[in-house]
């Protein structure tokens, strides 16, 4: 039978998707510059080897699968709420507002009280630009309203970015939060790992719950809703899922672009275009993609380190571009 | 018993009323057309039956209030196919007829084999069995309006509602389409369809609800009503009328003068 068919390629790409992500994951834990050889994956032998498996490398990877994960998911999940495969977090602003967040968090201080108040501030910006999306979405979801609105957003968190860089209280610190920006897995810890995990879990589940009346939606907001998904509440769930899980991403690692607009759209014709198929994929491939991208940086010459959301942005940029000129021409 | 009834249900937009408040009654088994004229209030009216739009007064499906039955309930029980309806991502056919089942099913939880028969069975009547494979963006116009018809027959609801079904189809597919309503009503359930075409909805309605500014200006036979002067006075056309084996046939043939142009700023 036809559907037979379909969850068997399902369940193949899900396989293969976790079988990759989990050999990019023992890779990722094997490469680095500290000197330990690939062995350090497996088999952490000595007062060295643990400290750099469990301080360096363990979170790193850790953090690639969280990550990756959390930005390929939502990218699929907003793709699917505003039936739009230019949506994602980054083109939204929800990204930047979460660096603005967490750059305002930095800079008044409020990060020295708690280890909370970064992962709380990036959600915060998040929700706000979100926020905004929202109610300009709540009339018309048109493409070009989309956006341009995450045209307006991201510039004015640029600019309050700016700002902040600007009467920064010395050029060190103006540095720091730069570099920071830049989007990096490299020298974060565990600590930071268990910090954001249950904020980003709680909008997994969000994102997850909206996975039937995503596929609902395929008919528009009226079908939905007579088929029992209301959309404002798909609206509530993907918006908030996505600044819970993104918000407390960029928190931690600054701003990784494009990964949620790459990658839902390569899986989308092997899900059969089913927003509800296409979460879990997404998820896998978003990890799978933000590991590889992280294993190829620590295998470049020495040097200053490339930085994770420079070397997705030159990639992720051009892609964008490639689809808005597709979806012009109306073949998306 | 009456399988759908409205107490005082009425919508305002704002401050624009929408629809008057009416009562209203419909038995299983009835095919019943709404029509009147552009802005009159049938979608409206519709979308409200289904509880898809915020309403004064109360729609009950049986003898139980839609808030009171809940969105999953209300969903198994009133199937919806919106005016122009489209799909927005490229799914198969039968991915297509499938969403149908959405509300028959939990969380996490695949095609039942029930599921697979009742979206086979839709398939079957509206006769895209063949195009099932199919991605939707492939279809003509036609086949695709067959397919999302049977998205809404998929979810077997004992109350139907859909806005004009016939649209922009040719007359083959526009009698196919009717032909496969009726025989949904027939089963028995409750259809209730905007209608612009008039001999459609006398051909094969037969109770026909006609509103005019939010009005139901009339309610009973297509046969009935085509004797009065309602249905003109609306539309302000004259109506050609004719009998074929029975049943009245009816052709909008010429306009009315042209109205003083204060009431023609209605939208």
């Amino acid at each position: 039978m036809k559907a037979g068919h379909h969850d068997r390629i399902h369940w193949g790409l899900l396989g293969l998707l976790s079988f990759l992500t989990l050999a990019a994951f023992i890779v990722s834990m094997a490469v680095g510059r500290a000197g330990a050889g690939p062995q350090i994956a497996l088999w952490p032998s000595g007062d060295a080897g643990a400290i750099i498996f469990s301080q360096i490398r363990l979170p790193r990877a850790l953090l690639g699968v969280l990550v990756g994960g959390s930005l390929g998911l939502a990218g699929a999940a907003l793709q699917g709420l505003l039936r739009n495969p230019l949506a994602e977090p980054g083109v939204l602003g929800a990204s930047s507002g979460a660096a603005l967040g967490a750059v305002v968090a930095f800079y008044f201080g409020f990060a020295h009280f708690s280890n909370l108040a970064l992962p709380i501030a990036g959600v915060a910006g998040a929700l706000l630009a979100l926020g905004i999306i929202y109610l300009l979405t709540g009339k018309s979801g048109d493409i070009l309203t989309l956006v341009l609105a995450g045209v307006a957003i991201n510039a004015l968190a640029a600019a309050l970015t700016s700002l902040a860089l600007n009467f920064a209280a010395s050029p060190y610190a103006a540095l720091e939060i730069l570099f920071w920006m830049l989007g990096s897995l490299a020298d974060r810890s565990l600590e930071h790992v268990m910090l954001v995990l249950p904020i980003m879990a709680g909008g997994w589940l969000g994102l997850a719950a909206s996975a039937r009346g995503l596929d609902a939606l395929i008919l528009g907001e009226d079908s939905a809703r007579s088929l029992g998904f209301e959309p404002t509440m798909l609206k509530l769930l993907v918006l908030g899922g996505t600044a819970l899980a993104v918000g407390s991403a960029v928190a931690i690692t600054g701003v990784v672009g494009f990964v949620g607009l790459v990658v839902p759209h390569l899986l989308r014709p092997l899900v059969g275009y089913r927003p509800s198929r296409l979460l879990l994929p997404a998820f896998l491939a978003g990890a799978l993609l933000t590991l590889i991208a992280d294993i190829l940086i620590r295998m470049m010459p020495p040097g200053p380190e490339l930085k994770l959301g420079v070397v997705t942005a030159l990639v992720g940029a051009p892609f964008f571009l490639h689809l808005v000129i597709k979806t012009r021409r109306g073949t998306t | 018993m009456s399988a759908l009834v409205a107490r005082e249900l009425g919508v305002r937009f704002g401050k624009r009323t929408a629809l008057e408040p009416l009562d209203v009654e419909f038995r299983s088994g009835e095919f019943v057309a709404l029509v009147g004229p552009n802005g009159a209030g049938k979608t409206t009216l519709l979308r409200a039956l289904g509880g898809l739009v915020p309403a004064s007064g109360e729609v009950q499906f049986g003898s139980i209030p839609l808030p009171e039955l809940g969105n999953r309930n209300r969903a198994r029980a009133i199937s919806y196919l919106p005016q122009a309806a489209a799909a927005h991502w490229s799914v198969s056919a039968l991915d297509l007829v499938a969403l149908g089942r959405l509300p028959h099913r939990r969380f996490g939880q695949n095609l039942s084999g029930e599921d697979l028969a009742a979206v086979h069975r839709a398939l079957a009547l509206t006769d895209v069995e063949s195009l099932q494979a199919r991605s939707v963006d492939a279809l003509s116009s036609g086949e695709r309006a067959r397919v999302l018809l049977a998205r809404a027959l998929a979810v077997e609801a004992p109350v139907l509602l859909a806005d004009e079904p016939t649209a922009a189809l040719d007359p083959y597919h526009q009698l196919q389409i009717m032909e496969v309503l009726a025989e949904y009503a027939a089963r028995p359930a409750l259809v209730i369809a905007v209608m612009h075409d008039l001999a459609l909805a006398s051909r094969f309605c037969q109770r026909v609800i006609l509103l005019d500014g939010g009005k139901r200006i009339a309610d009973g036979e297509m046969a009935t009503l085509l004797r009065q002067s309602e249905l003109e006075q609306s539309y302000r056309v004259q109506l050609l009328r004719h009998e074929h084996e029975g049943q009245p046939v009816v052709l909008p043939w010429k306009r009315h003068d042209p109205p003083p142009p204060d009431e023609e700023s209605e939208p």
